[in-house]
């Protein structure tokens, strides 16, 4: 295995990470956009959007080795649309990366440091992920890799401690289904599967690239399944009328952790130290793939120096943007954007390269 | 090492050849040289040269010199020296097992130096190298750092044929191979690579040699010359090649398609590559009943964030998060806090600062009385500064928890290393609490993740846990012998099932 590869997966690990915290992340969002307790429904149907993309997709980067989205799109259309998709996927990254930052720090802020300014915990955050971003994609697969060993199931295990005194008549009525919701909730549901972004980067790097199909497809399905279980999680603890005004669904359900003869009080901070590592190694993951982005746009040899660039980049709109919670009501429109362009820029090359195919073997 | 001067050749003359050897041996008083006629009626001029206190004189007299002076017979030696007279004698006279022809001063010089006896013929301009080495040594005794309850209880010392031998009566595999080559411009110290033929990692192999010939320095003391001198990463505080100076240790790695090299003049043997969980493990888990051997190695595994982070996680949460304690603790931790004039962090650091003093006196002082001091001095201390209301029993319980945890990692270098990465959580926990600490856990999951040892990665398996599950099974817990594979899967040796 050569310095710039990493196993299938390992790469199934880092679009598993990532998904779940953006899913983290957008989780107010869905819960507040459907009315009644069928988020999950979008859920299943955004699944089942992404995993029938997913097949051609890979046909396509399968047959071009070792190439990224923007590398094949460089063979198919004129440079200045590479160009074009390239800068997409860059502003995509750093302003994803920027919101998780955002939202993160003031997390950090309201739960632990009530008295350190959040520029501070910004700055820290960016350092010290620019130093894990530098070093390349091994390394970024390895900590994705101890991250869910050490940080994520332990998570994922304390969150069921907090199923005591639930109200699992939560979950009905199922009947009727508030259809509108559910179509409008896809667009972010869509978005909130970011690692379906990330693989049209992360997959150059596999070894085995005739695994990447497989593996995509698993990745969707376990994150829809973690997706799902988080969903219902929190509507039977907390109803789909409180659930849909949480700002933090996540801290908020840490409250109620009870494990047997643990004696932490307050177990949000637990919690929260926990999903520092997580949302930690998602940053450092979109760090690395923003400077790939970035390297690949615009054909440059070097990769780690990007970091460098993208640091008072993130930070200053890490700082300009509001937090998550105030932007809920103002996504709705750029969501509807990013999933299309998320899903079409990949389903436009795959019909391009079918047409060349077409066309050449004519 | 690569010698690029010109090489003086054996003269035929006896006495030249002498009095160079004389020249570069000045002031050298330990350096024997012996003249003697040899044969019974016609006599040949001849003479051994050694190292006082590092030759077996007695065999050199009795086989070599005695047998020379007393059987030879010349008149049948052929009378051409250039051809045969060097394999004559030897064939006719000498009784020792191992002998060499040498072709020049150089050679001779350093066989010398490495304790065998050269001997030199008239009118002949080749040597006789006979092997004799044979020092004062330590004897075969339990390595005081690696005691076990159960197992062997040889171990190591200074010399390395002594290492290999004990290796060889552990692994009686002719694909067991040994390489001889000597490291250091001046010391010239002898150096083995000791691996099993098929079982090795060849990638591993070549890079450990590689590095090992590519060593540029004067002196190697000790095996940690060359252990800092071949590891991947220098400004890493882990270590990145393991040491012991059990023989069973050594045969183990071995068997896992790892590469041991021995040292002259260390009772410590390096294996490479290593990785954080071959820093986890003992000898003794694999000599105890397996599930007993699963709870030690899960305590210690306990073990490893309580050494880690516990004097960080006290500052950050007497600091920062008192809330996070249950009422009743956190009111105690309050009340025992209000007569301590220093804040958390320098508290935990003066504690800190105090064991490593306690352990570091102990170490210098003869080992009865060191562990008594140790002992005495860490309650004395502890309880007259809980009493002199510097600190707080809180703070004692911490430390003392901390230093016992640390005591469970079996290897002491990687102790050491965490002992040191402590004192920067403590640092983080100061200046920002648990956020500080969960950065400080990034910083060092990063690290541990760029870390490589002879080109594998240094947290394997654990950081590709899905494609290497099988190794798995003896990181936390440990396997049933049946059940375990012997060569990790990490280091993609041919060979799969061990036992």
């Amino acid at each position: 295995m050569f310095d710039n590869e990493i196993t299938s997966h390992q790469n199934a690990c880092i679009l598993l990470l990532i998904s779940f915290v953006f899913q983290t992340m957008l989780m107010p969002n869905i819960l507040s956009e459907v009315d009644g307790p069928v988020g999950w429904i979008s859920i299943i149907l955004g699944t089942i959007i992404l995993v029938l993309t997913i097949s051609p997709i890979n046909k396509v980067m399968n047959s071009y080795e070792n190439k990224t989205i923007i590398g094949i799109s460089r063979n198919l259309f004129p440079n200045y649309v590479t160009k074009i998709i390239g800068i997409y996927y860059i502003v995509l990254f750093i302003l994803a990366n920027s919101l998780l930052i955002k939202d993160f720090a003031e997390q950090i802020k309201y739960l632990m440091l009530f008295n350190t300014p959040i520029k501070v915990l910004i700055i820290s955050i960016l350092l010290t992920a620019s130093y894990a971003a530098k070093k390349g994609i091994q390394t970024i697969a390895q900590i994705t890799h101890i991250t869910i060993l050490i940080a994520l199931i332990p998570y994922i295990a304390v969150i069921i401690f907090s199923t005591y005194y639930s109200d699992y008549t939560n979950v009905f009525p199922i009947y009727p289904v508030d259809l509108y919701g559910v179509v409008n909730a896809l667009p972010t549901i869509l978005i909130s599967f970011f690692g379906y972004s990330i693989l049209m980067f992360s997959n150059r790097h596999v070894d085995k690239s005739e695994k990447n199909m497989v593996l995509n497809k698993k990745f969707i399905i376990i994150s829809m399944i973690l997706y799902i279980a988080c969903y219902i999680l929190i509507i039977i603890k907390f109803g789909i009328k409180e659930a849909s005004h949480l700002v933090w669904p996540f801290l908020s359900i840490m409250k109620f952790v009870n494990i047997p003869g643990f004696f932490f009080e307050s177990t949000e901070i637990v919690g929260l130290s926990l999903q520092i590592i997580i949302t930690f190694t998602s940053i450092c993951i979109l760090m690395y793939f923003t400077n790939l982005a970035i390297q690949e746009t615009f054909e440059t040899r070097e990769i780690g120096y990007f970091t460098f660039i993208q640091i008072p980049i993130v930070y200053i709109l890490a700082g300009l943007l509001p937090g998550m919670y105030m932007l809920y009501p103002y996504i709705k429109i750029p969501a509807y954007f990013v999933s299309a362009a998320n899903l079409l820029i990949p389903l436009i090359i795959v019909f391009w390269e079918n047409r060349r195919r077409k066309f050449l073997t004519q | 090492m690569k010698n690029n001067t010109v090489k003086t050749p054996i003269e035929k003359e006896l006495n030249k050849n002498i009095t160079t050897l004389k020249e570069i041996f000045k002031n050298a008083d330990d350096i024997i040289y012996r003249n003697f006629d040899a044969g019974q009626n016609e006599k040949l001029k001849m003479a051994v040269v050694y190292v006082d206190g590092m030759t077996n004189k007695e065999a050199v007299s009795e086989f070599a010199v005695e047998k020379l002076m007393v059987n030879l017979n010349v008149e049948q030696l052929d009378k051409n020296p250039e051809k045969e007279l060097q394999g004559a004698v030897a064939k006719a006279s000498i009784a020792i097992t191992e002998i060499a022809v040498l072709l020049t001063i150089e050679e001779a010089v350093d066989k010398v130096l490495s304790g065998e006896t050269i001997l030199f013929i008239d009118t002949c301009s080749k040597a006789i190298m006979l092997s004799s080495r044979g020092w004062p040594m330590r004897g075969i005794s339990e390595p005081a750092s690696e005691t076990v309850l159960r197992g062997a209880r040889d171990g190591f010392n200074e010399t390395m044929k002594v290492t290999i031998t004990l290796i060889r009566r552990r692994i009686r595999d002719p694909k067991l191979k040994v390489k001889y080559m000597q490291i250091g411009n001046r010391s010239k110290t002898d150096v083995a690579v000791i691996y099993i033929d098929d079982i090795v990692n060849k990638t591993a192999l070549e890079a450990v040699e590689k590095r090992l010939n590519n060593i540029e320095i004067d002196a190697v003391l000790e095996s940690a010359y060359i252990e800092e001198l071949i590891e991947d990463d220098n400004y890493s505080p882990f270590p990145q090649v393991e040491n012991t100076e059990r023989p069973d240790a050594a045969a183990s790695a071995l068997l896992e398609g790892r590469v041991v090299i021995a040292i002259d003049n260390s009772p410590s043997v390096l294996m490479a590559p290593a990785t954080f969980t071959s820093f986890m493990q003992s000898s003794e888990d694999y000599y105890e009943r397996w599930l007993p051997s699963c709870m030690i190695r899960i305590i210690r595994y306990f073990a490893l964030p309580i050494t880690l982070l516990l004097p960080a996680l006290y500052v950050a949460i007497s600091e920062f998060h008192p809330n996070l304690l249950p009422t009743e603790l956190a009111l105690f931790v309050a009340a025992s806090r209000a007569n301590v004039p220093f804040p958390a962090w320098f508290e935990a650091f003066l504690m800190e600062f105090t064991i490593e003093l306690v352990r570091e006196a102990s170490l210098r002082i003869t080992t009865p009385v060191g562990s008594t001091i140790g002992l005495v001095g860490g309650l004395v201390i502890g309880q007259a500064a809980v009493t002199a209301g510097l600190i707080t029993p809180v703070a004692v319980i911490v430390v003392s928890l901390t230093a016992l945890a640390s005591f469970a990692i079996p290897s002491y270098n990687f102790g050491s290393s965490l002992r040191l990465v402590r004192f920067l959580f403590i640092i983080v926990a100061a200046v920002m609490g648990l956020f500080g600490v969960s950065i400080g856990l990034c910083i060092l999951i990063i690290h541990l993740c760029t870390l490589k040892s002879f080109g594998f990665h240094y947290m394997s398996p654990f950081s590709n846990f899905i494609e290497f599950k099988s190794d798995l099974k003896d990181t936390v817990v440990r396997p049933k012998i049946q059940n375990m594979v012997h060569t990790p899967q990490y280091l993609k040796s041919k060979r799969e099932k061990g036992l």
